[in-house]
């Protein structure tokens, strides 16, 4: 199962209700203003939250839209294009979105 | 004397019409004499980050106009330096019209304010 995220943590509990539901295998995107969450931010350490099962991607052209790298985010986030968006969205079935 | 108008962003402004709209506000009460005041508190502080590229995603970059406030006599731009330092983001990182102020002096500048807006 994929999980699409595009709000903040600030403007939505959409992450932390998502993070309660997600399960082994599934992947998560953030996206929009959810790219914030990938940010190394040392207030955020929401990975203890899925064990590291869960594969989580971020957007690289919204990344760049809201000045930030791929060296700003979490080690374990991996940055992908739209091209690979599209990509993860063939391999998943349901697709969910949060916001 | 002036009244003193402070807006206050604690929130992702991205993506939004709220940053056209302080914008247009912010200006207004700048052609009318008016002091005003801006304090970036929380995830606010990301609206100020230097090299956002809005091209690829067709959006509106609101980071030249808040580069060109001093235009507007608008020069109190100020960001909580712990929201900084809590989001791991480096002064070197925003853009260099803001001045980053300790908590203590941000509060004082928003209760300071005879009107203070949130955004």
């Amino acid at each position: 199962m994929l999980h699409i995220l595009n709000k903040s943590a600030s403007n939505s509990t959409a992450l932390q209700t998502c993070l309660q539901f997600v399960q082994k295998n599934d992947a998560i995107i953030l996206i929009e203003n959810a790219v914030f969450a990938a940010h190394q931010c040392p207030q955020l350490t929401w990975r203890e939250s899925f064990g590291g099962e869960v594969k989580v991607y971020v957007l690289q052209e919204d990344l760049a839209a809201r000045g930030l790298t791929e060296s700003d985010c979490l080690e374990f986030i991996e940055v992908i294009d739209y091209q690979g968006f599209v990509e993860l969205v063939c391999q998943h079935k349901p697709i969910k979105s949060w916001f | 004397m002036s009244k003193k108008l402070v807006f206050v962003f604690k929130d992702v402004l991205n993506g939004t019409i709220k940053a056209q709209e302080f914008l247009d506000i912010v200006m207004m009460a700048a052609a009318f004499d008016l002091s005003v005041s801006l304090v970036f508190i929380g995830d606010g502080a990301y609206a100020l980050l230097k090299n956002q590229n809005t091209e690829q995603i067709n959006s509106k970059n609101i980071l030249p106009i808040m580069q060109a406030l001093s235009i507007y006599d608008i020069n109190n731009i100020f960001v909580d330096e712990t929201s900084l330092q809590e989001r791991a983001i480096l002064a070197e990182r925003i853009i260099p019209q803001v001045t980053p102020i300790t908590r203590e002096k941000a509060q004082f500048e928003i209760s300071s304010a005879d009107h203070v807006f949130s955004f």
